[in-house]
Protein backbone atom coordinates (compact mmCIF):
# COMPACT_ATOMS: atom_id res chain seq x y z
CA UNK A 1 0.00 0.00 0.00
CA UNK A 2 1.48 3.22 -0.63
CA UNK A 3 2.17 5.79 1.38
CA UNK A 4 0.56 8.80 2.56
CA UNK A 5 3.98 10.81 1.76
CA UNK A 6 4.16 8.95 -1.48
CA UNK A 7 0.37 9.78 -2.58
CA UNK A 8 0.94 13.36 -2.22
CA UNK A 9 3.88 13.21 -4.59
CA UNK A 10 1.80 11.42 -7.19
CA UNK A 11 -1.23 14.10 -6.47
CA UNK A 12 1.53 16.83 -7.36
CA UNK A 13 2.93 15.35 -10.24
CA UNK A 14 -1.23 14.65 -11.47
CA UNK A 15 -1.62 18.44 -10.77
CA UNK A 16 0.81 19.37 -13.43
CA UNK A 17 -0.84 16.96 -15.79
CA UNK A 18 1.74 14.22 -15.41
CA UNK A 19 -0.14 11.34 -17.63
CA UNK A 20 2.90 8.82 -15.98
CA UNK A 21 1.35 10.03 -12.15
CA UNK A 22 -2.41 8.51 -14.05
CA UNK A 23 -0.94 5.29 -14.63
CA UNK A 24 0.24 4.75 -11.34
CA UNK A 25 -2.18 6.14 -9.30
CA UNK A 26 -4.38 3.30 -11.35
CA UNK A 27 -1.74 0.90 -10.01
CA UNK A 28 -2.27 1.95 -6.47
CA UNK A 29 -5.61 1.68 -6.13
CA UNK A 30 -7.65 0.20 -9.21
CA UNK A 31 -8.31 -2.68 -6.89
CA UNK A 32 -9.38 -0.39 -4.21
CA UNK A 33 -12.13 1.01 -6.56
CA UNK A 34 -13.47 -1.99 -7.88
CA UNK A 35 -13.72 -3.61 -4.74
CA UNK A 36 -15.78 -0.41 -3.96
CA UNK A 37 -18.13 -0.39 -6.95
CA UNK A 38 -18.77 -4.02 -7.03
CA UNK A 39 -19.81 -3.74 -3.42
CA UNK A 40 -22.01 -0.74 -4.66
CA UNK A 41 -23.41 -2.60 -8.16
CA UNK A 42 -22.89 -6.44 -7.28
CA UNK A 43 -22.14 -6.37 -10.89
CA UNK A 44 -18.31 -7.22 -12.11
CA UNK A 45 -18.65 -5.43 -15.32
CA UNK A 46 -20.12 -2.21 -14.01
CA UNK A 47 -17.81 -2.06 -11.61
CA UNK A 48 -15.18 -2.33 -14.19
CA UNK A 49 -16.51 0.27 -15.73
CA UNK A 50 -16.76 2.32 -12.76
CA UNK A 51 -12.90 1.67 -12.42
CA UNK A 52 -12.62 2.99 -15.99
CA UNK A 53 -14.61 5.99 -15.27
CA UNK A 54 -13.78 7.00 -11.92
CA UNK A 55 -9.85 7.68 -13.35
CA UNK A 56 -10.96 9.03 -16.24
CA UNK A 57 -13.02 11.68 -14.72
CA UNK A 58 -10.03 11.89 -12.10
CA UNK A 59 -7.49 12.24 -14.64
CA UNK A 60 -10.09 14.92 -17.10
CA UNK A 61 -10.04 17.11 -13.19
CA UNK A 62 -6.43 17.25 -13.30
CA UNK A 63 -6.43 18.59 -16.71
CA UNK A 64 -9.14 20.96 -16.65
CA UNK A 65 -9.36 22.36 -13.10
CA UNK A 66 -6.85 21.13 -11.08
CA UNK A 67 -7.46 20.47 -7.49
CA UNK A 68 -5.57 21.97 -4.52
CA UNK A 69 -2.85 19.63 -3.59
CA UNK A 70 -3.78 16.60 -1.01
CA UNK A 71 -4.55 17.35 2.20
CA UNK A 72 -5.64 13.64 3.37
CA UNK A 73 -3.27 11.11 3.40
CA UNK A 74 -3.85 9.64 0.95
CA UNK A 75 -5.72 9.86 -2.70
CA UNK A 76 -7.57 6.62 -1.86
CA UNK A 77 -10.77 8.42 -0.17
CA UNK A 78 -10.81 10.89 -3.41
CA UNK A 79 -10.95 8.23 -5.62
CA UNK A 80 -13.74 6.21 -3.62
CA UNK A 81 -15.82 9.43 -3.61
CA UNK A 82 -15.39 9.92 -7.18
CA UNK A 83 -16.46 6.30 -7.39
CA UNK A 84 -19.57 6.71 -5.84
CA UNK A 85 -20.56 9.50 -7.96
CA UNK A 86 -19.59 7.00 -11.20
CA UNK A 87 -22.04 4.38 -9.57
CA UNK A 88 -24.77 6.32 -9.16
CA UNK A 89 -24.64 7.84 -12.90
CA UNK A 90 -23.68 4.07 -14.47
CA UNK A 91 -27.15 3.39 -12.07
CA UNK A 92 -29.03 6.05 -14.03
CA UNK A 93 -27.80 5.07 -17.53
CA UNK A 94 -28.66 1.39 -16.69
CA UNK A 95 -32.41 1.94 -15.88
CA UNK A 96 -32.85 3.63 -19.18
CA UNK A 97 -31.22 0.72 -20.65
CA UNK A 98 -33.06 -1.75 -18.56
CA UNK A 99 -36.32 -0.09 -20.21
CA UNK A 100 -35.09 -0.65 -23.65
CA UNK A 101 -33.80 -4.51 -22.89
CA UNK A 102 -36.98 -5.39 -21.52
CA UNK A 103 -38.66 -4.18 -24.59
CA UNK A 104 -36.83 -6.81 -26.45
CA UNK A 105 -36.96 -10.78 -27.17
CA UNK A 106 -35.34 -12.93 -24.37
CA UNK A 107 -32.15 -14.62 -25.40
CA UNK A 108 -32.08 -17.97 -25.91
CA UNK A 109 -31.64 -20.55 -23.55
CA UNK A 110 -27.30 -20.85 -22.55
CA UNK A 111 -26.07 -22.74 -20.08
CA UNK A 112 -21.99 -21.89 -19.20
CA UNK A 113 -20.98 -24.56 -16.70
CA UNK A 114 -17.87 -22.19 -16.33
CA UNK A 115 -16.48 -22.53 -12.79
CA UNK A 116 -15.04 -19.33 -12.99
CA UNK A 117 -18.61 -17.93 -14.58
CA UNK A 118 -20.53 -19.71 -11.75
CA UNK A 119 -18.45 -17.74 -9.58
CA UNK A 120 -18.46 -14.47 -10.77
CA UNK A 121 -22.94 -15.06 -10.81
CA UNK A 122 -22.69 -16.51 -7.48
CA UNK A 123 -20.82 -13.20 -5.91
CA UNK A 124 -23.16 -11.26 -7.75
CA UNK A 125 -25.65 -12.46 -5.98
CA UNK A 126 -24.60 -12.61 -2.33
CA UNK A 127 -23.78 -9.12 -3.16
CA UNK A 128 -27.03 -8.38 -4.54
CA UNK A 129 -29.31 -9.40 -1.25
CA UNK A 130 -25.95 -6.98 0.75
CA UNK A 131 -26.80 -4.47 -1.18
CA UNK A 132 -30.75 -4.63 -0.70
CA UNK A 133 -29.98 -4.54 2.80
CA UNK A 134 -28.02 -1.50 2.42
CA UNK A 135 -29.87 0.29 0.44
CA UNK A 136 -32.53 0.64 3.26
CA UNK A 137 -29.48 2.83 5.31
CA UNK A 138 -29.46 6.56 4.99
CA UNK A 139 -27.44 7.45 2.31
CA UNK A 140 -25.02 8.61 4.57
CA UNK A 141 -24.70 5.82 7.32
CA UNK A 142 -24.10 3.52 3.90
CA UNK A 143 -21.56 6.11 2.43
CA UNK A 144 -19.77 5.66 5.76
CA UNK A 145 -20.22 1.47 5.83
CA UNK A 146 -18.48 1.08 2.30
CA UNK A 147 -15.49 3.46 3.19
CA UNK A 148 -14.35 3.33 6.61
CA UNK A 149 -15.89 -0.87 6.86
CA UNK A 150 -15.76 -2.25 3.67
CA UNK A 151 -13.00 -0.32 2.20
CA UNK A 152 -10.67 0.57 5.27
CA UNK A 153 -10.77 4.39 5.30
CA UNK A 154 -9.61 5.32 8.60
CA UNK A 155 -12.26 7.57 10.46
CA UNK A 156 -9.65 10.86 9.47
CA UNK A 157 -9.63 9.78 5.47
CA UNK A 158 -13.48 8.94 5.60
CA UNK A 159 -14.06 12.25 7.55
CA UNK A 160 -11.82 13.90 4.65
CA UNK A 161 -13.25 12.94 1.25
CA UNK A 162 -16.70 13.33 3.08
CA UNK A 163 -15.94 16.64 4.33
CA UNK A 164 -17.63 15.93 7.72
CA UNK A 165 -15.80 15.99 11.09
CA UNK A 166 -14.38 13.08 11.92
CA UNK A 167 -16.91 12.78 14.67
CA UNK A 168 -19.60 12.61 12.60
CA UNK A 169 -18.17 9.55 11.04
CA UNK A 170 -17.85 7.78 13.93
CA UNK A 171 -21.65 8.40 15.00
CA UNK A 172 -22.62 7.58 11.68
CA UNK A 173 -20.64 4.14 12.00
CA UNK A 174 -21.72 3.37 15.31
CA UNK A 175 -25.52 3.37 14.22
CA UNK A 176 -24.66 1.94 11.50
CA UNK A 177 -23.22 -1.28 13.16
CA UNK A 178 -26.13 -1.26 15.04
CA UNK A 179 -28.12 -1.07 12.27
CA UNK A 180 -27.01 -3.09 9.31
CA UNK A 181 -26.74 -6.63 10.70
CA UNK A 182 -30.28 -7.05 11.91
CA UNK A 183 -31.20 -5.12 8.19
CA UNK A 184 -29.19 -7.68 6.60
CA UNK A 185 -30.64 -10.75 8.21
CA UNK A 186 -34.06 -9.52 6.88
CA UNK A 187 -32.94 -9.28 3.55
CA UNK A 188 -31.76 -12.66 4.09
CA UNK A 189 -34.56 -14.47 5.43
CA UNK A 190 -36.73 -12.95 2.68
CA UNK A 191 -34.65 -14.45 0.27
CA UNK A 192 -35.21 -17.61 1.73
CA UNK A 193 -39.17 -17.44 1.70
CA UNK A 194 -39.48 -16.07 -1.70
CA UNK B 1 -25.83 -7.28 19.25
CA UNK B 2 -23.67 -8.37 16.57
CA UNK B 3 -21.06 -6.08 15.14
CA UNK B 4 -19.90 -8.16 12.05
CA UNK B 5 -19.96 -5.98 9.17
CA UNK B 6 -16.93 -7.57 7.14
CA UNK B 7 -16.51 -6.59 3.73
CA UNK B 8 -17.72 -8.96 0.92
CA UNK B 9 -15.08 -10.44 -0.28
CA UNK B 10 -13.50 -9.01 -3.46
CA UNK B 11 -10.64 -10.87 -5.30
CA UNK B 12 -8.25 -8.31 -6.41
CA UNK B 13 -8.22 -7.85 -10.51
CA UNK B 14 -6.17 -10.79 -12.18
CA UNK B 15 -3.13 -9.37 -14.23
CA UNK B 16 -5.46 -10.07 -17.14
CA UNK B 17 -8.29 -7.95 -16.11
CA UNK B 18 -5.52 -5.00 -15.41
CA UNK B 19 -3.60 -5.10 -17.70
CA UNK B 20 -7.05 -4.62 -20.01
CA UNK B 21 -8.23 -1.81 -17.61
CA UNK B 22 -5.33 -0.25 -17.48
CA UNK B 23 -4.27 -0.06 -21.01
CA UNK B 24 -8.00 1.31 -21.88
CA UNK B 25 -7.25 3.94 -19.28
CA UNK B 26 -4.27 5.51 -20.23
CA UNK B 27 -5.01 4.85 -24.03
CA UNK B 28 -8.66 7.23 -23.52
CA UNK B 29 -6.62 9.27 -20.92
CA UNK B 30 -3.69 10.36 -23.38
CA UNK B 31 -3.91 12.90 -25.29
CA UNK B 32 -5.64 12.74 -29.14
CA UNK B 33 -4.23 12.28 -32.39
CA UNK B 34 -2.56 8.36 -31.58
CA UNK B 35 -1.86 5.93 -34.38
CA UNK B 36 -4.26 3.19 -35.15
CA UNK B 37 -2.18 0.88 -34.16
CA UNK B 38 -2.56 1.43 -30.82
CA UNK B 39 -6.33 1.62 -30.66
CA UNK B 40 -6.22 -2.14 -31.43
CA UNK B 41 -3.72 -2.59 -28.79
CA UNK B 42 -6.47 -2.37 -25.79
CA UNK B 43 -8.76 -5.34 -27.36
CA UNK B 44 -5.90 -6.68 -28.20
CA UNK B 45 -5.58 -7.09 -24.10
CA UNK B 46 -8.94 -8.55 -24.13
CA UNK B 47 -8.76 -11.36 -26.10
CA UNK B 48 -4.95 -12.33 -24.98
CA UNK B 49 -3.84 -10.59 -22.16
CA UNK B 50 -2.85 -13.91 -20.42
CA UNK B 51 -0.49 -15.16 -23.80
CA UNK B 52 0.95 -11.47 -23.15
CA UNK B 53 1.38 -12.73 -19.88
CA UNK B 54 3.15 -15.62 -20.82
CA UNK B 55 4.94 -14.26 -23.51
CA UNK B 56 6.31 -11.54 -21.08
CA UNK B 57 7.70 -14.18 -18.79
CA UNK B 58 9.17 -15.94 -21.77
CA UNK B 59 11.57 -12.87 -22.72
CA UNK B 60 12.32 -11.69 -19.22
CA UNK B 61 15.18 -13.67 -17.77
CA UNK B 62 16.01 -14.40 -13.98
CA UNK B 63 18.86 -11.67 -14.40
CA UNK B 64 18.42 -7.87 -14.77
CA UNK B 65 17.55 -6.92 -18.40
CA UNK B 66 20.54 -4.19 -17.91
CA UNK B 67 22.56 -7.04 -17.23
CA UNK B 68 22.18 -8.76 -20.89
CA UNK B 69 20.87 -5.88 -23.26
CA UNK B 70 23.04 -3.60 -24.88
CA UNK B 71 22.77 -1.04 -27.69
CA UNK B 72 25.01 0.27 -29.73
CA UNK B 73 27.86 2.08 -28.82
CA UNK B 74 27.64 5.67 -28.23
CA UNK B 75 30.49 8.62 -28.80
CA UNK B 76 31.50 8.22 -25.56
CA UNK B 77 31.57 5.54 -23.15
CA UNK B 78 31.89 5.41 -19.42
CA UNK B 79 34.40 2.44 -18.56
CA UNK B 80 32.00 1.13 -16.07
CA UNK B 81 28.71 0.97 -18.13
CA UNK B 82 28.32 -2.40 -19.22
CA UNK B 83 24.98 -1.49 -20.58
CA UNK B 84 23.76 1.37 -22.94
CA UNK B 85 20.48 2.86 -23.74
CA UNK B 86 21.19 4.97 -26.74
CA UNK B 87 19.65 4.21 -30.51
CA UNK B 88 20.45 7.29 -31.82
CA UNK B 89 18.34 9.88 -33.56
CA UNK B 90 14.51 9.52 -33.37
CA UNK B 91 13.64 8.35 -37.31
CA UNK B 92 12.08 11.09 -39.59
CA UNK B 93 8.92 8.78 -39.88
CA UNK B 94 8.12 8.65 -36.77
CA UNK B 95 8.44 12.43 -35.68
CA UNK B 96 5.55 13.78 -36.55
CA UNK B 97 3.90 10.82 -34.74
CA UNK B 98 5.78 11.65 -31.80
CA UNK B 99 5.23 15.68 -31.66
CA UNK B 100 1.30 13.93 -31.80
CA UNK B 101 2.36 11.98 -28.32
CA UNK B 102 3.72 15.40 -26.59
CA UNK B 103 0.19 17.13 -26.94
CA UNK B 104 -2.69 17.69 -24.12
CA UNK B 105 -6.46 16.59 -24.74
CA UNK B 106 -7.84 19.51 -26.40
CA UNK B 107 -4.70 21.29 -26.66
CA UNK B 108 -4.87 24.03 -29.23
CA UNK B 109 -1.86 25.50 -30.96
CA UNK B 110 1.22 23.12 -33.03
CA UNK B 111 3.99 21.88 -30.69
CA UNK B 112 7.46 22.04 -31.32
CA UNK B 113 10.26 19.53 -30.46
CA UNK B 114 13.26 20.16 -28.16
CA UNK B 115 14.83 17.24 -28.13
CA UNK B 116 14.26 14.06 -28.89
CA UNK B 117 16.02 10.70 -28.75
CA UNK B 118 15.55 6.97 -29.55
CA UNK B 119 16.63 4.39 -27.18
CA UNK B 120 15.77 1.11 -25.81
CA UNK B 121 12.56 0.26 -24.79
CA UNK B 122 10.95 -1.86 -21.90
CA UNK B 123 11.15 -5.25 -23.55
CA UNK B 124 13.95 -6.36 -25.83
CA UNK B 125 11.39 -6.27 -28.89
CA UNK B 126 10.35 -2.63 -28.58
CA UNK B 127 11.99 0.76 -28.23
CA UNK B 128 11.34 4.17 -26.68
CA UNK B 129 11.26 7.34 -28.27
CA UNK B 130 11.52 10.08 -25.72
CA UNK B 131 11.20 14.09 -26.12
CA UNK B 132 11.44 17.38 -24.76
CA UNK B 133 8.52 19.72 -26.16
CA UNK B 134 6.81 23.28 -26.04
CA UNK B 135 3.66 24.34 -27.03
CA UNK B 136 3.24 28.07 -25.48
CA UNK B 137 -0.40 28.75 -24.33
CA UNK B 138 -2.21 31.37 -22.68
CA UNK B 139 -2.19 29.60 -18.73
CA UNK B 140 -4.79 28.52 -17.26
CA UNK B 141 -5.66 28.92 -13.72
CA UNK B 142 -4.74 26.19 -10.71
CA UNK B 143 -8.26 25.60 -9.00
CA UNK B 144 -7.53 25.66 -5.01
CA UNK B 145 -10.58 23.58 -4.33
CA UNK B 146 -10.30 19.96 -3.65
CA UNK B 147 -13.71 18.58 -4.48
CA UNK B 148 -13.65 15.27 -6.02
CA UNK B 149 -15.24 15.84 -9.80
CA UNK B 150 -18.64 14.54 -10.03
CA UNK B 151 -19.88 11.91 -12.65
CA UNK B 152 -19.94 13.60 -15.88
CA UNK B 153 -17.80 16.29 -15.00
CA UNK B 154 -15.77 17.26 -18.29
CA UNK B 155 -13.85 20.16 -19.46
CA UNK B 156 -15.73 22.29 -21.00
CA UNK B 157 -15.41 25.79 -23.00
CA UNK B 158 -12.38 27.70 -24.00
CA UNK B 159 -9.52 25.89 -22.52
CA UNK B 160 -7.23 28.59 -22.51
CA UNK B 161 -9.84 30.02 -19.72
CA UNK B 162 -8.67 29.78 -15.73
CA UNK B 163 -10.03 26.74 -14.31
CA UNK B 164 -11.53 25.00 -17.41
CA UNK B 165 -8.05 23.91 -19.08
CA UNK B 166 -4.88 24.87 -20.84
CA UNK B 167 -1.80 24.89 -18.74
CA UNK B 168 -1.89 25.04 -15.25
CA UNK B 169 0.38 27.99 -13.63
CA UNK B 170 2.96 26.07 -12.44
CA UNK B 171 3.86 25.18 -16.02
CA UNK B 172 2.69 28.17 -18.24
CA UNK B 173 5.66 27.72 -20.74
CA UNK B 174 4.31 24.84 -21.99
CA UNK B 175 6.56 22.31 -22.30
CA UNK B 176 6.39 18.91 -21.42
CA UNK B 177 7.96 15.72 -21.58
CA UNK B 178 6.24 12.49 -23.19
CA UNK B 179 7.25 8.77 -24.50
CA UNK B 180 6.19 6.86 -27.17
CA UNK B 181 6.86 2.87 -27.26
CA UNK B 182 7.29 1.52 -30.40
CA UNK B 183 5.98 -0.92 -31.17
CA UNK B 184 3.02 -0.28 -28.81
CA UNK B 185 1.67 -4.16 -27.70
CA UNK B 186 -0.47 -5.52 -24.68
CA UNK B 187 2.92 -6.56 -22.39
CA UNK B 188 4.61 -2.96 -22.58
CA UNK B 189 2.11 -1.03 -20.10
CA UNK B 190 1.36 2.24 -21.66
CA UNK B 191 2.21 3.08 -25.23
CA UNK B 192 2.76 6.66 -24.98
CA UNK B 193 2.50 9.21 -22.10
CA UNK B 194 3.29 13.00 -21.70
CA UNK B 195 4.14 15.29 -18.62
CA UNK B 196 4.59 18.76 -17.84
CA UNK B 197 7.93 20.36 -16.99
CA UNK B 198 7.10 22.65 -14.21
CA UNK B 199 8.24 26.47 -15.49
CA UNK B 200 10.58 26.70 -12.28
CA UNK B 201 12.48 23.66 -13.51
CA UNK B 202 12.94 24.54 -17.06
CA UNK B 203 14.20 27.59 -16.12
CA UNK B 204 16.33 26.38 -13.36
CA UNK B 205 20.39 26.18 -15.16
CA UNK B 206 23.14 23.10 -14.17
CA UNK B 207 26.14 24.58 -12.74
CA UNK B 208 29.15 23.73 -12.03
CA UNK B 209 28.25 22.00 -8.46
CA UNK B 210 24.95 21.13 -9.46
CA UNK B 211 25.96 19.41 -13.31
CA UNK B 212 22.69 18.34 -13.76
CA UNK B 213 18.82 19.90 -13.61
CA UNK B 214 16.53 17.31 -13.22
CA UNK B 215 13.67 18.07 -16.02
CA UNK B 216 11.47 14.91 -15.48
CA UNK B 217 11.29 11.81 -13.69
CA UNK B 218 9.14 8.34 -14.20
CA UNK B 219 10.46 5.85 -11.44
CA UNK B 220 7.38 3.32 -11.80
CA UNK B 221 6.90 2.29 -15.44
CA UNK B 222 6.07 -1.92 -15.80
CA UNK B 223 5.63 -3.89 -17.95
CA UNK B 224 2.27 -5.70 -17.93
CA UNK B 225 3.41 -8.94 -16.38
CA UNK B 226 4.55 -6.78 -13.52
CA UNK B 227 8.16 -8.31 -14.20
CA UNK B 228 10.17 -5.79 -15.98
CA UNK B 229 10.55 -2.17 -13.66
CA UNK B 230 11.79 0.80 -15.88
CA UNK B 231 13.12 4.10 -14.22
CA UNK B 232 13.77 6.94 -16.53
CA UNK B 233 14.54 10.43 -16.47
CA UNK B 234 15.74 13.86 -18.57
CA UNK B 235 17.98 16.55 -17.54
CA UNK B 236 19.11 19.71 -18.73
CA UNK B 237 23.45 18.97 -18.66
CA UNK B 238 25.45 21.58 -18.11
CA UNK B 239 28.35 22.35 -20.99
CA UNK B 240 30.67 20.10 -18.60
CA UNK B 241 28.92 16.89 -18.93
CA UNK B 242 30.29 14.50 -21.11
CA UNK B 243 28.19 11.24 -20.40
CA UNK B 244 26.03 10.11 -17.60
CA UNK B 245 25.31 6.81 -16.00
CA UNK B 246 22.56 5.34 -13.84
CA UNK B 247 22.23 1.94 -12.00
CA UNK B 248 18.87 1.36 -9.93
CA UNK B 249 19.26 0.18 -6.09
CA UNK B 250 17.00 -2.65 -5.05
CA UNK B 251 16.46 -4.18 -1.86
CA UNK B 252 20.27 -2.61 -0.95
CA UNK B 253 21.44 -4.07 -3.96
CA UNK B 254 22.74 -1.47 -6.79
CA UNK B 255 21.83 -3.16 -10.38
CA UNK B 256 24.67 -2.33 -13.10
CA UNK B 257 25.86 1.01 -14.68
CA UNK B 258 23.66 1.74 -17.46
CA UNK B 259 25.16 4.52 -20.17
CA UNK B 260 22.57 7.32 -20.67
CA UNK B 261 22.59 9.77 -23.39
CA UNK B 262 24.12 13.35 -23.08
CA UNK B 263 23.35 15.59 -26.11
CA UNK B 264 22.68 19.06 -27.21
CA UNK B 265 22.62 19.96 -23.57
CA UNK B 266 20.39 17.91 -22.33
CA UNK B 267 21.09 14.56 -20.36
CA UNK B 268 18.55 11.06 -20.74
CA UNK B 269 19.30 7.85 -18.22
CA UNK B 270 17.34 4.48 -17.80
CA UNK B 271 17.73 1.78 -15.80
CA UNK B 272 15.50 -1.62 -15.44
CA UNK B 273 15.29 -4.28 -13.04
CA UNK B 274 13.42 -7.68 -13.52
CA UNK B 275 12.17 -9.94 -11.00
CA UNK B 276 8.41 -9.97 -9.51
CA UNK B 277 6.72 -6.78 -8.67
CA UNK B 278 4.07 -5.05 -7.68
CA UNK B 279 1.97 -2.10 -9.11
CA UNK B 280 2.93 1.42 -7.66
CA UNK B 281 6.36 0.24 -6.66
CA UNK B 282 9.53 2.73 -7.18
CA UNK B 283 12.87 1.84 -8.63
CA UNK B 284 14.94 4.01 -6.70
CA UNK B 285 18.08 5.08 -8.85
CA UNK B 286 21.53 6.62 -8.36
CA UNK B 287 22.68 8.93 -11.50
CA UNK B 288 26.16 10.38 -12.19
CA UNK B 289 27.69 12.28 -14.79
CA UNK B 290 31.18 12.80 -15.92
CA UNK B 291 33.38 15.67 -17.86
CA UNK B 292 34.97 14.43 -21.19
CA UNK B 293 38.04 13.57 -19.24
CA UNK B 294 36.00 11.00 -17.13
CA UNK B 295 36.54 13.01 -14.05
CA UNK B 296 33.04 12.43 -12.12
CA UNK B 297 31.02 15.97 -11.99
CA UNK B 298 28.87 16.72 -8.40
CA UNK B 299 25.33 16.04 -9.52
CA UNK B 300 23.48 16.82 -6.14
Amino acid sequence: MATGSADQELWERLRVGDHFALGELFDRYADDVRAFAFRRTASWSTADDVVQATFLSTWRRFQGNPPGPLTGATARGWLLIVAGNECRALARTANRLRGLIDRLPPPLPHDDHAPDVARRLDDERRMSVIRRAVAQLPRHERETLELVVWSGLTIVEAADALGVPAGTVKARLHRTRRRFPDLLSRVDLTEELS
Amino acid sequence: MTTDLEPPRVPPLTAAERARLRNRLMERARPTNRRPLARWAAPVVGVGAVAAVVAGTLVVTSQSPDAGVAGPSGPIASPAAKVRVDLGTVPAADVAELLASCQFPDETGRGKLVWSRHVRGITTDSTMMVALAVNPQAPGKAATTRTPPRSGDRPTGDPRKPGSGGAPDFAKLGYRYCMMRTPPSAEVGASASVGRVSDKGWKAEPTAQHALVTLAVTDGDFTMDLRTLQAWRLYRAHPDVAKVEARYVLNGKPGPWTSGVVTDGFAYTEVQAAGKFTSGQRLTTEVRAFDAHGKQLPTS
